[in-house]
């Protein structure tokens, strides 16, 4: 299984991606191999759609590739850097698909995309608890997809968020509290009780 | 109570997570040629562009290279004027030296034609 962007692989990752920067082809395998999923994954989950999900993978993965030479070791872990530009690249697509508005009047494009969400829930229990992601404020539900969905540590999430540790705390637990409101209020729809 | 509802909406998340990590496609060998192929490139670029850089911007010469070169260049030159220094003694007689007075036009103080008195 390929690990996760929670910062463990952070060292092996920095590591790979200067091995690569020195000219090692196989380096860019294995970083592949770690980080494309990811990539392609959060991709989806904004887009809702394959073949953009699938060129922002791989633009990311490109703008990657050209960072390694500067890249500076210890300043930030390599998957969190690669979850922002995929989060840019996917706010730049979804603007794009609304050019009848002006982008000042647009509001901001959310991550994940409620709907998508929605879509890849299979039972009628998850499809509730994705209706009430969608409820969520956007930083609440940034942070609780990134902790719950991709595995992310605290950290991780603060530097995606660009935010400390103690308010990813906080924007975790008031996501927590706000769901678990929910639920009790709608206590059959999540097979509760 | 509070417990029981913690654990179930983690139970929920989890169920969720794993719902929406089924249902994302996994990067194909397609996708994945395309990454490796544009790694290839980049890597491929860098060389080139070291070199490029080489030819496109020499060094500029240092301190050292810039007081080496004038002390050479004087050396140089001095040479060049002793060299023409020579030839040109070469040239002339003994006793035939252009420019330089006979001992009767010499001025000297002694025969008061250096500083007349009537000026003082």
């Amino acid at each position: 299984m390929a690990p996760g962007p929670d910062g463990s692989d952070a060292i092996s990752d920095a590591v790979l991606l200067e091995r690569f920067a020195a000219g090692d082809q196989s380096a860019a395998r294995d970083l592949a191999d770690q980080l494309l999923p990811g990539a392609l994954r959060q991709a989806y989950r904004m887009l809702g759609d394959q073949a953009e999900a699938e060129d922002v993978a791989q633009d990311a993965m490109l703008r990657l590739w050209k960072q390694a030479s500067d890249w500076r070791a210890g300043e930030a872990r390599v998957s969190t850097w690669l979850y922002r530009v995929v989060h840019n690249l996917c706010i730049d697509r979804i603007r794009k698909r609304r050019p009848q508005v002006r982008v000042e009047d647009a509001p901001e494009p959310v991550d994940p995309d409620p709907s998508v969400l929605d879509r890849m829930a299979q039972s009628e229990q998850s499809k509730a608890v994705a209706a009430a992601i969608a409820e969520l404020p956007e930083r609440q539900r940034q942070a609780l997809v990134l902790r719950h969905f991709e595995g992310m540590s605290n950290p991780a999430i603060g530097e995606a968020l660009e935010c400390s540790v103690e308010a990813v705390e906080s924007l975790l637990a008031r996501a927590r509290r706000a769901l678990a409101k929910k639920m009790s209020e709608e206590r059959e729809a999540f097979g509760y009780g | 109570m509070v417990e029981d509802a913690e654990k179930h909406m983690d139970t929920l998340l989890q169920q969720l997570a794993d719902d929406a990590v089924a249902g994302t496609p996994r990067p194909g060998p397609d996708l994945m040629a395309r990454v490796l192929a544009d790694a290839s490139d980049v890597i491929a670029a860098q060389p080139r562009a070291a070199a490029a850089n080489q030819t496109v911007a020499p060094t500029k010469p240092g301190i050292m290279d810039f007081f080496l070169g004038w002390a050479g260049g004087a050396v140089a030159a001095m040479a060049v004027a002793l060299v023409i220094g020579i030839g040109v003694g070469m040239e002339i007689e003994p006793g035939n030296v252009p420019f330089m007075d006979t001992e009767e036009d010499t001025l000297t103080i002694a025969d008061g034609g250096f500083m007349p008195e009537d000026i003082l």
